[in-house]
């Protein structure tokens, strides 16, 4: 009886949130969202569990989150997964945050449906080389395996830091200026530079809301560029494994009141 | 249809649990510490963005915006933080730099064992105003210089820097460096006004820079494929605009709504990897101000000062780990 009334409970949930979903879709949607995947350790500690169930909780909140967002038809969706700076953690937990990495990718290769019923392009962005070997072949297969899906954009930021893709994009724009033998008058436009960061290369749409969990309220060098302009930002106490719809709601309702002004503004302009 | 019709009610209560929590926070949130009071950490670099809405006058907002940063300076002294960037997202401040000189004056407090000096101004780079007012710090802290000065290896940088460059250092940098020579003041604050030409557009200046560098060293027969470094980079963006890297900055909203997301209006970016971010809350003296006055524009206020520097003061810097 009781099995049956969990079953019942959580159908019913799920059935709310789906109306939830379809109501705010009706309004407008950002077209790209990056998260900060912040508190992992510390839910962990909280809860008394490894450092490592932590992670592995937060990989079944960016599941949960991703469904979320596909469902509300955001076009790209980005995820700050590990900094350039993170490999100074202790070698442990590197190694259990790269094996996990391995074994997620591996499950998104084996079950290539996950990805492909949603359309989704999966992109790796970073620092790549600094990836142990192994990962790094996992990393090329499941990208390959998702090349074709053209509905969604899945971006998962490992190794990255923001000014070293900066960096890396200054360093094209003046390859491609020098190739291009503009000599000694060079026009490298603040356009040039954005179309040659990672995201951008990878066809992800501006930034529209960057949310960092766990009450930290800085960017750590993640989407500098990407996030200066026009993006709303947002720091939540909430620990990542815990984030939910109902943090993701008010996020919403921020966005679409943004737009709704900037509309009525520009009518009042014409 | 009733989608949209539920979508609208679904923000309507949002609203007006935005309105009852606003309200609870100005009436019921604990006033933040004292200026003078001990705190744990303070930045040495702050920073402070004001927020001009595409609404509002310019000339109301020039006045706002100086009283803003007239506020910021005083206070700044007071703590002695030694760096202060301001930035508005439409160069008001900027172009007004000649008024700011003007405007910002010491602490009336100040004893007079603790003269004023001349103001001095220069300009940096399009979109930079550096002012340098040399008034001695009523407590010692780190002289903070933005142009690397110290140690063989910074010197080494910098001359290996510049021959890839293959040009003379900036004229900004000459005359920082000179000016920080020339300070008869130990401990003197630095102001920068910071416009967005100092944002995106200073990084797309350093690459053309780069390329006309690289564009006169012709290696032949085999041309070398360009290559930058992070470090390098930095270098030359703080070389040449003058703003090294920020601990802290403060959003501020001189008309502000009951709630709003936090946005930096194009501040450079660069600049931001690890800068704590505080946006300052309605306080309860400007929820008075704004219900009797609702045209007025609010400029920087103590309360959100010092509620800033105690947010601050909490902060855990992990760098990684």
């Amino acid at each position: 009886m009781f099995a049956f009334l969990q079953t019942w409970l959580s159908w019913l949930w799920l059935q709310l949130q789906n109306v939830i979903l379809a109501v705010l879709a009706a309004g407008p949607i950002p077209r790209h969202i990056a998260f900060v995947m912040d508190g992992n350790r510390r839910y962990a500690r909280q809860k008394g569990y490894k450092v490592q169930v932590g992670h592995a909780e937060g990989f079944t909140t960016l599941q949960k989150i991703l469904g979320i967002c596909l469902k509300l038809n955001v076009r790209c969706v980005s995820v700050y997964a590990f900094a350039i700076n993170n490999f100074k953690r202790p070698k442990e937990e590197v190694d259990a945050l790269m094996a996990l990495a391995e074994e997620k990718l591996v499950k998104i290769c084996e079950h290539g449906e996950l990805l492909d019923e949603y359309g989704v392009r999966l992109n790796v962005l970073g620092d790549t080389a600094l990836l142990p070997a192994h990962v790094q072949d996992i990393v090329t297969k499941a990208e390959n395996m998702t090349r074709q899906n053209d509905k969604a954009i899945l971006n998962i930021h490992m190794p990255y830091a923001s000014r070293h893709e900066i960096t890396m994009a200054v360093q094209a724009a003046v390859n491609k200026s020098l190739d291009a033998g503009e000599g000694d008058d060079p026009q490298i436009t603040e356009q040039d530079i954005e179309d040659q960061l990672m995201t951008s290369r990878v066809g992800s749409p501006p930034l529209d809301i960057l949310v960092r969990t766990s009450g930290v309220k800085r960017l750590s060098d993640y989407l500098l560029w990407q996030c200066c302009e026009n993006t709303q930002i947002h720091f939540v106490d909430t620990y990542w494994p815990d984030f939910g719809l109902w943090d993701f709601i008010p996020i919403l309702l921020e966005f679409q009141q943004k737009i709704w002004a900037q509309e009525r503004t520009t009518k009042k302009k014409l | 249809m009733l989608s949209l019709l539920t979508l609208y009610i679904f923000h309507g209560i949002y609203r007006i649990y935005n309105g009852v929590i606003s309200f609870l926070y100005t009436q019921l949130s604990a006033p933040p510490k004292p200026l003078s009071a001990h705190r744990e950490l303070f930045p040495a670099h702050l920073g402070i963005i004001l927020v001009v809405d595409e609404e509002i006058d310019v000339e109301a907002a020039t006045d706002t915006l100086l009283q803003s940063i007239d506020n910021a300076a005083v206070w700044c002294h007071e703590v002695g933080i030694l760096d202060l960037t301001v930035y508005d997202s439409k160069g008001i401040l900027m172009k007004n730099s000649a008024s700011v000189r003007k405007t910002v004056k010491p602490s009336r407090n100040l004893s007079s064992s603790y003269p004023l000096n001349t103001l001095r101004s220069m300009r940096i780079s399009p979109g930079i105003a550096r002012l340098r007012l040399d008034f001695a710090a009523m407590r010692s802290s780190q002289n903070t210089s933005w142009f690397p000065t110290g140690g063989r290896k910074e010197v080494t940088k910098k001359h290996h820097l510049q021959q890839k460059l293959q040009a003379e250092p900036t004229n900004a940098v000459v005359d920082g460096h000179q000016n920080i020579g020339s300070s008869s003041c130990p401990n003197p604050l630095t102001i920068r006004l910071v416009s967005p030409t100092s944002s995106k557009p200073a990084i797309a200046s350093a690459a053309c820079l780069l390329a006309r560098s690289q564009q006169s060293q012709k290696v032949t027969p085999v041309k070398h494929k360009f290559q930058l470094s992070t470090d390098e980079l930095d270098y030359i963006l703080e070389s040449q605009t003058g703003v090294p890297s920020l601990d802290f900055i403060v959003v501020h909203h001189m008309d502000p709504p009951c709630q709003r997301a936090l946005e930096l209006h194009g501040f450079p970016p660069w600049h931001l990897a690890v800068t704590e971010i505080f946006v300052t809350p309605l306080e309860r003296d400007h929820t008075w101000k704004k219900r009797s006055m609702p045209a007025t524009l609010l400029p920087l206020g103590k309360q959100a000062f010092c509620r800033a520097l105690d947010e601050y003061s909490k902060t855990e810097t992990r760098n990684g780990k």
